[in-house]
């Protein structure tokens, strides 16, 4: 029955005849990018050729994991096209280089989560590859969502002001918000799938709120904001009728409590926002602006190379200010360049829209990317004082376990909203 | 769902959104970005508050007036050096301002908005500065201002580079004096007097009310000036130095009576005199690089016979800094029209690029060729008939007009002495000033006169 219905979809929106990007070619130049990047790191000392083999081993893992993948998916899923996951592995690379530089220690963690990040992808793809699957995994996902949230309300440690840490013995600390993230896109595309009855849409918007609603209570800020920007996004989607007015006054319900909750953080923010360079925000609260601009201006277009820049050692600078650290040390167009890939995927989802095979693996893609550009453009504007600081991470370059995780898993999304990724597989079956 | 996929469209605003994000970052790195890697948070380019990150200042003959060793910023190797050009080259902690150590600081510390400060940390050493003074005679003028509060200014009024710029009191940068915020010779030390000491000009404006007159009303220069020892109004009387008697603009001008030129400043009229100042550069804008120039200033009241009196003698509320008086002697030098003076030749970076050269600019003409020519006779007639050339060196054509310029009635006066070399050879406009040095030509031209001397002889 469900075959049949693919079979139909299939006929009725064929994919256009896009070219894919030669995978070998761009994931050679993309290695050779990568080598010239780390060798920056593991090489201390070219002259007497003393090599930091610690470090070795985890760029050598990082890229045998790309070329495994690719080589891989080839050969078993019959996959042409790897554009996703090239961008993702490029702005992978950039963070291992620039954590390299700025907490090598942090390394292991980041490699693990890679990892655990690119079998996540594989896994979410193929979950998503069947619609049926997908949609009975809505509602217990939903739930665990807000199990794990409020797990985080009761076991939640305060790291940094926030309470968004579970940490598990010693040596373990994972950051749930990160993981409701993922859960929160397919709950969000799933409901919107069948959509017939206002009954989903309000179940939606009560999900949408309990997760924001924890979040105050978690006084993550950051992540509530990405949450609710993701919320409206999602719920623009959906409108169109009646039930509009329903989204409305919840996004202005939800927005008008995310000011009132943080009233004092809020008017912080601005105060400080344009004026980090005066003499009383210059080492107060505009420290971490002030440091990462003066690191954007002494890189220049090109950066002083890996190692050499002075943001590294500010605080935070492996997480909330790495875009400072990688602009400093590779440049301001590399800084642009990684801003531009969190802008392709969202156009990426768009041109894919409409040969998805359903609203649920367009809304879902939208979703994603949209999530993913709000974030990065809330950590890039932030720290650069061209918005008001927000402390998020930067997806994919900053710091954090947690984090790498979930944002291979939303690329599962995007992934999942090009036709073509099932569509050899599938293809085949079909002429067999 | 046809209209889902396109409600996704309104990605496109967030994707625009981003964009602009971008945009307006780009745009503030490419205006501020010198301000962003220069602030002193910079620890590519300041250690303890010390702008260590930045090249050599330099001399026009090539001597090093500041460096950077060893993680030190230091000066010039002698001493006088170091305290004659303390406001042109300025100290390790921003005391002096407006120097280049602190207005050219994103051109020493090799900024540049393409490479960051790469180039500094590559070479290890910024860019370097040329200026166009010459150190050595600098320190001439230094040692003739012989410890009294003043300035000197001398600048090629063909090219406009600044040859001397010499502000006191001044002090060693490298042995900062510990009575420096007691002691009352040190009173506006950290200003430099050339570009930010404005004064009254007494009767070096005679040059300006002169030029008023020859451009305004006809047959002033044959009139006959009746002085009896002072200038009457039914306000009130301007005296003079002495009773001169029968005078013409000419002999007037080199006697520098009061009562002839205050009567000359009212057959000018108040409006008229104030433009002619205003086309020499009062009320303007006066620049010297980055370097700031306080801006001269006049109003002449209207129907005020006695004020407007005061004013053409210059000493009504007219103030001016040594600098204009020296771009002034050089509009008339060059013809009436000023070239605007410069202080920096040239940047170049450690890896021997040339980033900036000075070009010579003509600022708007203050007067005409014709009065331009008068004026230059006049005022070498000053010499021929009353200071004498034997201040200066044979040959070199002096031309200037002295000032005594009175501030406060029990004070004594600033001398003030601004002039140029009708010479090919040595083109120098130049301005003294001896704060409360008593006589122009007794006390500011021999100070002139000097330096000047050095220059040309060291040429």
């Amino acid at each position: 029955m469900a075959k049949k219905a693919e079979d139909k979809a299939l006929k009725m929106r064929k994919p256009h005849k896009r070219r894919p990007l030669k995978t070998i070619p761009m994931l050679i130049l993309l290695t050779a990018y990568q080598l010239y990047l780390f060798s920056q790191l593991t090489v201390t000392n070219i002259k007497e050729l003393e090599i930091n083999y610690t470090m070795l081993v985890y760029f050598v893992v990082f890229i045998a994991a790309e070329w495994l993948y690719v080589i891989l998916m080839r050969a078993i899923a019959k996959r042409r096209n790897f554009e996703i996951e090239l961008i993702g592995f490029f702005l992978t690379g950039i963070g291992f280089a620039a954590i390299g530089s700025a907490k090598p220690d942090g390394l292991l963690v980041q490699t693990g989560a890679f990892l655990l990040g690119l079998i996540g992808f594989i896994v979410l793809v193929w979950i998503l590859g069947d619609n049926e699957r997908a949609m009975k995994l809505r509602l217990p996902l939903g739930i665990l969502a807000i199990l794990i949230l409020v797990a985080n309300i009761f076991l939640g440690s305060d790291i940094n002001g926030a309470r968004n840490w579970i940490v598990i013995g010693n040596a373990i600390s994972i950051q749930p918000s990160e993981f409701v993230k993922i859960i929160f896109v397919f709950v969000g595309a799933a409901t919107l799938e069948k959509l017939q009855t206002s009954k989903n849409l309000y179940m939606f918007i009560g999900f949408s709120a309990a997760c924001v609603g924890v979040l105050f209570i978690l006084k993550d800020f950051g992540t509530a904001v990405i949450f609710f920007l993701t919320f409206l996004l999602i719920a623009f989607m959906r409108s169109g009728d009646v039930r509009t007015i329903a989204l409305a006054l919840a996004s202005a319900a939800l927005g008008g409590t995310l000011i009132a909750m943080f009233k004092t953080t809020v008017k912080n923010r601005l105060a400080t926002y344009r004026h980090v360079w005066e003499p009383e925000m210059i080492d107060g609260k505009g420290f971490q602006q002030t440091r990462v601009l003066i690191g954007i201006a002494s890189g220049g277009l090109f950066g002083l190379g890996l190692g050499k820049g002075n943001v590294r050692d500010v605080i935070f600078s492996s997480t909330d200010l790495i875009f400072g650290v990688v602009c400093e040390e590779l440049g301001f167009i590399t800084g642009m360049a990684i801003l531009a890939c969190f802008m392709l995927f969202a156009v990426y989802a768009i041109r894919n829209a409409r040969t998805s095979r359903s609203t649920f693996y367009s809304i879902g893609a939208t979703a994603a990317a949209g999530l993913l550009l709000f974030q990065a453009s809330i950590n890039i504007f932030g720290v650069t004082d061209v918005i008001p600081f927000t402390g998020v991470t930067l997806p994919f370059i900053s710091r954090g376990g947690s984090s790498m995780i979930s944002c291979w898993a939303l690329l599962a999304f995007l992934k999942a909203g090009d036709a073509r990724t099932y569509l050899t597989t599938y293809g085949e079956i079909k002429k067999k | 769902m046809k209209s889902a996929s396109n409600r996704i469209k309104i990605t496109w605003v967030f994707i625009a959104l981003s964009l602009a994000g971008a945009i307006f970052l780009m745009v503030s790195m490419m205006t501020q970005g010198g301000k962003w890697a220069t602030s002193s948070r910079n620890a590519h380019l300041y250690v303890n508050g010390t702008l260590i990150g930045a090249g050599n200042i330099t001399d026009a003959d090539g001597t090093i007036l500041c460096s950077t060793s060893d993680g030190k910023r230091t000066f010039a190797e002698d001493s006088e050096v170091r305290s004659s050009l303390l406001h042109v080259v300025g100290d390790n902690y921003g005391f002096i301002s407006s120097s280049v150590q602190n207005q050219y600081r994103t051109n020493l510390s090799g900024y540049n908005r393409i490479m960051g400060v790469w180039e500094l940390c590559n070479y290890e050493q910024g860019s370097e500065v040329n200026l166009t003074v010459k150190s050595q005679a600098c320190k001439t003028a230094y040692e003739a201002l012989g410890g009294r509060k003043g300035a000197v200014c001398v600048y090629n009024y063909k090219t406009g580079a600044v040859l001397v710029s010499v502000s006191t009191p001044a002090y060693d940068p490298e042995n900062i004096p510990d009575d420096i915020n007691d002691n009352d010779a040190y009173e506006g030390v950290y200003i430099n007097r050339v570009t930010m000491g404005l004064y009254p000009p007494g009767s070096t404006f005679k040059v300006i009310t002169t030029a008023a007159a020859i451009d305004n009303v006809s047959g002033e220069m044959s009139k006959t000036f009746y002085c009896d020892g002072a200038y009457h109004t039914s306000y009130g009387d301007i005296k003079c130095m002495s009773e001169h008697g029968n005078v013409q603009l000419k002999e007037a001008l080199a006697k520098s009576c009061n009562s002839a030129f205050a009567e000359i400043a009212n057959d000018v009229g108040g409006k008229a005199l104030q433009k002619t100042a205003e086309d020499f550069g009062y009320n303007q804008n006066i620049s010297l690089g980055k370097l700031g120039v306080y801006k001269s200033v006049i109003k002449t009241a209207k129907d005020d016979q006695l004020e407007l009196g005061w004013a053409g003698i210059g000493q009504s509320t007219t103030l001016v800094t040594p600098l204009l008086q020296t771009r002034i002697m050089g509009a008339i030098a060059n013809g009436g029209e000023p070239v605007e003076p410069y202080l920096v030749q040239k940047v170049t970076s450690a890896s021997g690029f040339t980033k900036e050269v000075a070009l010579t600019k003509t600022g708007s003409r203050a007067v005409s060729e014709e009065t331009a020519a008068e004026l230059k006779s006049l005022l070498r007639n000053n010499f021929e008939a009353q200071y004498g050339d034997w201040h200066f060196s044979e040959g070199l054509n002096p031309c200037g007009k002295s000032g005594t310029a009175e501030t406060e009635p029990d004070k004594t006066p600033h001398a003030w002495f601004a002039g140029f070399l009708d010479n090919e050879e040595y083109p120098y406009a130049f301005a003294v000033i001896v704060e409360e040095g008593g006589s122009g030509s007794e006390v500011a031209l021999p100070v002139a006169a000097e330096v000047v001397n050095a220059l040309a002889q060291a040429e």
